[in-house]
């Protein structure tokens, strides 16, 4: 199923200026919290003050004896769940199991959760009159630790979570909602034949995505019933599907304009507020806005698993990886939401290995649920499996990249979930590594170095783009996926490689879920191959069009017309790819220009535009490698890191600043998850660190320059060659940063984040150990 | 609280007079963004903890979400629309746009006027310097390099090299 | 005849039996043959998955087809941020 693809561009693979530039600079671009409108009122968040309890009454009267509180809501709002599931993008949801999150249901299970809710005519007034509102509760024992939510006899956070993936079917509820386990090969043969076998228990944290706006949305609805949402999103056609089910609204009903987005890293790609602010406007019949705090946010929006991974490897003498074998268990919060799945699958893709066991367990606690927080799963077993992986190329005395050629998957080695490999290129990932001057040079006493590599299986899924010629031959491309980091760049390359015309020519926006047709969330790292598809689809639709009408007026047959350089030629010259008008007419052939053929859209035909439709189903995976230099203060424990690298196979580069932009943030993320960020609950179930104070994420002082090297090696399903970037970066850093730190601190610490005073304790204690 | 007589403030921002009303409790980036229209300032966190939010207070680099409007009285005020001459980007704009120095652009507005009061304050200024200066800028999407290697820039170009 | 790998999941309802061959060339056909040789297999599980066919995963694979030696994967469905 291998098809043509280009290699040679003329304008993918350069760095324009991206077209909403100019507005996000200025201040002009509007982000969800920007939108004021004419009678606007505004929704504030009754939340539990407590982890776990039974909603036993909620009594709205004082607050609505306040002038100017004009609606109140809560989940007697909104239909019963039951048993619904919904289509959500990749995987179904259960609407029981995002419904509670936007409005609790009889029982809240974090701190936080979101119990009622009003509207009024100001800000403070909806403050006052949420504090006015009597929410009884009858409080139970909660569990914040994931081992003990495991046991048997813990306190049940659901009476009907019942674990999947378990034979026979338990008949008694349990705060283990699925148990996944896969395997190949024979694992205790795997094992037998290992010269030596390392096993270690790593831990990271609950951690939150940490983007700066805060979710944000206006909501308007009229006389006809009909619901429009503005408000900062992953995706509109998203929050349309979301809210339909979570209200019980028609979705036909609705119209969501996707604002500019600050930031998401999978965070948004569900609803919080949106539902609520539906029906708090549907029940005042004024517009409403709601604006998370900062507060909000940490607390009551979905973060990233915390999980603990034990990892067994063996290998033979010579360096080959004969056994891995996984097992972890996964902190998701308070309702099921699947992380699991990708960890267990994909912890190990990156080694061709004949024996893999991989198991894991979700639990629920007390906390917020937790949602997608870029390759979704991944990031927490990598860093148990690449630091094993360090160590042994250690007491191998190999070196850490050669190990890693020697047991790295290539074209044709299979998963372990059977899935052969197509092109890949994780080997040349490893080369350009070990040839950058990062790896050889030198380090100081006191220094350390860790490398790491990763995978992403990356996404496809479904979108549309729609592409309108002007009168005068400029074009606007419409597409439904929110531009959270160049993609409307992106779109733009693309379609000018396939018209052939300049890419300042071409005018990309992110539309209404009125004005285009259907797509998935920007998320899944899908949007440059998806979306790009459409749009590539909808140029090329586009260009037989144009084709079709020179040859109209020319009086010849289409095939005798070829579009090239941006226009169309007669008799063509075979070969001259993107010719100029002068070069054309010089040989005698006949031109029409886009412009040319756009002034006479009306008398061939009518105006040009194309639709296109799509589902891609050819994502491909990226591999990613990160090199970090660390050293480490002894009097107080903190963590300088020196120097950074990082290498990634892309695929084709649409725009490759864009692509070292996703290379770098999700390397600096994950730095930070690594030495920082953390989710710190106290004895009564609350999150201590609810701000960026506490919560600290990496500053620009507290970094390097991050170097960046992209490899290309085509997806070979895809026509320009593109893979899909954004969420593998996020993988290698944790193991990169973790084993540098132990390195040059001489610890073995294994128990994220290394924090200075987990690293002072442990250096006292290595210290102690050596005296 | 929604009885509260409101205070009269009159203040220039981005060298126009400006007058508004406020609540005496209300922030600078409430008002701006609210009261003026002026929604380029950003709020992240309300806390002074992100940056978002920077304004120029006669000169001087300040959180407008620690700001109480009624405190502008009688001074100049710069935000993020300000800072570019009509028509054309200043060159910490330009050069962030040519550096790729953003992704969401939430952050952006606040680089501008923290990068602007850095360059005037130190038109030369070492990585390191850059780096400390924009500290207190959150930006979760870049990894930062982008942004210092635009300042970095924007620093050599205002310096006319 | 294809050959068929079964998730672990589909593993629980076919006595642990991993690899199959199917003379099934759609997907849909594919169905109706999982489900005749494993009547404690339902319709609802085979459609929690997404297909790989020939290392190409595909998320919604109704209409699908596949050749007399394709290698055919079923995967639970990943979501990603
Ligand atoms: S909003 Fe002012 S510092 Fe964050
Ligand atoms: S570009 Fe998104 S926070 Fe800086």
């Amino acid at each position: 199923m291998n098809m043509n693809v280009k290699t040679e561009f003329k304008y993918v693979g350069t760095r324009p200026i991206r077209p909403d530039g100019p507005d996000k600079v200025t201040g002009r671009a509007r982000y969800g919290a920007d939108l004021n409108v004419q009678g606007m009122i505004y929704g504030h968040i009754v939340r539990s003050p407590h982890a776990h309890a039974k909603i036993k009454s909620i009594d709205f009267s004082a607050a609505c004896k306040l002038p100017g509180v004009l609606a109140t809501m809560s989940a007697d709002d909104l239909p019963e769940p039951g048993d619904r599931k919904i289509p959500g993008g990749e995987v179904e949801m259960a609407l029981k199991t995002f419904s509670p999150v936007v409005m609790a249901r009889k029982k809240v299970l974090y701190h936080g959760q979101a119990v009622a809710a009003v509207a009024a005519t100001s800000p403070e007034l909806a403050a006052e009159a949420a504090r006015l509102v009597k929410v009884e509760y009858e409080v139970l024992p909660h569990i914040m630790d994931m081992h003990a939510a495991a046991r048997a006899d813990a306190p049940l956070l659901h009476d009907d979570v019942y674990t999947q993936g378990v034979d026979p079917a338990p008949t008694t509820p349990s705060n283990i909602p699925t148990q996944i386990e896969i395997s190949t090969g024979d694992i205790s043969k795997g094992f037998a034949e290992a010269d030596l076998v390392v096993e270690r228990t790593y831990f990271v944290p609950m951690c939150h995505q940490g983007y700066i706006e805060p979710h944000a949305c206006v909501v308007q609805t009229d006389e006809n019933g009909k619901v429009d949402i503005w408000c900062s999103t992953q995706g509109a056609f998203m929050v349309r599907t979301l809210t339909a089910a979570v209200t019980g609204i028609d979705i036909g009903r609705f119209k969501v304009t996707a604002s500019e987005i600050g930031g998401g890293f999978g965070g948004k790609t569900t609803v919080y507020l949106e539902p609520v602010a539906v029906v708090l406007s549907l029940k005042s019949g004024r517009p409403v806005k709601m604006v998370m705090s900062r507060d909000d946010v940490f607390r009551a929006t979905g973060p990233a698993a915390a999980a603990e991974t034990r990892v067994k490897i063996g290998v033979t003498r010579d360096g080959r990886i004969t056994a891995i074998e996984t097992d972890i268990l996964m902190d998701c919060g308070a309702y099921t939401s699947h992380p699991i799945m990708a960890g267990v699958l994909f912890n190990s893709a990156c080694y061709r290995c004949e024996n893999v066991r991989s198991f894991g367990r979700e639990v629920l606690t007390n906390k917020p649920r937790v949602y997608a927080y870029r390759a979704p799963g991944i990031p927490q077993p990598v860093v148990a499996v690449e630091c094993v992986v360090n160590e042994i190329a250690e007491r191998l005395n190999m070196d850490p990249i050669d190990f890693r050629l020697l047991n790295a998957v290539d074209e044709g080695d299979v998963m372990a979930i059977g899935i052969p490999f197509q092109a890949i290129g994780l080997k040349q990932v490893l080369q350009e590594a070990k040839a950058h001057p990062h790896y050889t040079a030198e380090l100081k006493a006191g220094q350390g170095r860790g490398v790491a590599v990763a995978f992403w299986i990356n996404a496809g899924m479904q979108s549309s783009a729609t592409i309108n010629v002007s009168e005068d031959g400029s074009v606007n491309i419409l597409t439904g996926n929110p531009d959270i980091g160049g993609s409307r760049a992106s779109m733009a390359l693309m379609a000018a490689e396939v018209l052939g015309i300049p890419v300042e020519t071409i005018r990309p926006s992110v539309v209404d879920t009125d004005s285009v047709g259907f797509c998935d969330v920007t998320g899944g790292s899908r949007t440059t191959l998806a979306t790009g598809g459409a749009v590539i689809k909808a140029a090329e639709t586009l260009v037989k069009e144009l084709r079709k009408r020179a040859a109209a007026i020319w009086s010849l047959d289409i095939e005798e017309v070829d579009w090239t350089g941006g226009m169309a030629v007669a008799k063509s010259g075979t070969g001259l790819e993107n010719m100029n008008r002068e070069d054309a007419a010089t040989r005698g052939d006949k031109t029409l220009t886009l412009a040319d053929l756009a002034a006479r859209a009306g008398a061939t035909g009518g105006p040009l535009c194309a639709v296109a439709s799509h589902n891609a189903h050819n994502a491909a995976p990226s591999f990613a490698l990160n090199i970090c230099d660390a050293q480490v203060d002894r009097e107080t424990g903190k963590v300088d890191i020196l120097r950074y690298t990082c290498v990634q196979d892309a695929g084709k580069a649409i725009h490759p600043a864009y692509v070292e932009g996703q290379m770098q943030g999700g390397a600096v993320q994950g730095i930070g998850w690594a030495l920082n960020e953390e989710y710190i609950f106290n004895e009564q179930g609350r999150l201590d660190n609810p701000g960026f104070l506490d919560y600290r994420i990496p500053v620009a002082s507290d970094l390097p320059m991050i170097d960046t090297v992209i490899v290309e090696v085509p997806n070979p399903l895809h026509p320009y060659g593109v893979r899909g970037v954004g969420e593998v970066p996020i993988a290698p850093p944790m193991p990169a940063v973790v084993t540098a730190v132990n390195r040059a601190a001489g610890t073995r610490l294994c128990h994220l984040p290394l924090s200075p005073p987990k690293l002072l304790a442990a250096i006292e204690a290595a210290e102690a150990g050596t005296a | 609280m929604q009885s509260q007589r409101k205070t009269h403030v009159s203040t220039t921002v981005n060298g126009e007079p400006r007058e508004f009303l406020c609540e005496p409790h209300q922030v600078l980036s409430d008002v701006l963004r609210n009261t003026l229209n002026l929604t380029g300032t950003k709020e992240g966190c309300n806390t002074g903890d992100c940056g978002a939010c920077s304004v120029l207070l006669d000169g001087t680099l300040v959180c407008s979400c620690l700001v109480l409007a009624a405190e502008v009285e009688g001074k100049g005020v710069v935000t993020v629309e300000g800072i570019g001459e009509e028509g054309k980007l200043h060159p910490i704009q330009q050069k962030l746009l040519e550096h790729a120095g953003l992704q969401c652009g939430i952050c952006t507005p606040g680089i501008v006027i923290a990068s602007r009061a850095l360059l005037e304050k130190n038109p030369d200024p070492s990585e390191t310097e850059v780096r400390y200066w924009l500290a207190g800028n959150l930006c979760r999407c870049t990894g930062y390099d982008k942004i210092i290697r635009a300042v970095l820039d924007a620093g050599a170009v205002m310096r006319g090299q | 005849m294809a050959r068929v790998i079964l998730s672990a999941d589909m593993q629980r309802y076919t006595d642990g039996i991993r690899e199959i061959t199917v003379s099934a060339g759609k997907y849909r056909d594919l169905v109706t043959e999982l489900l005749q040789r494993f009547p404690g297999m339902n319709e609802a599980i085979v459609a929690k998955h997404a297909l790989a066919i020939d290392g190409i995963i595909i998320q919604t694979p109704l209409l699908e087809t596949f050749g007399e030696d394709s290698e055919l994967v079923f995967v639970a469905r990943i979501a990603g941020g």
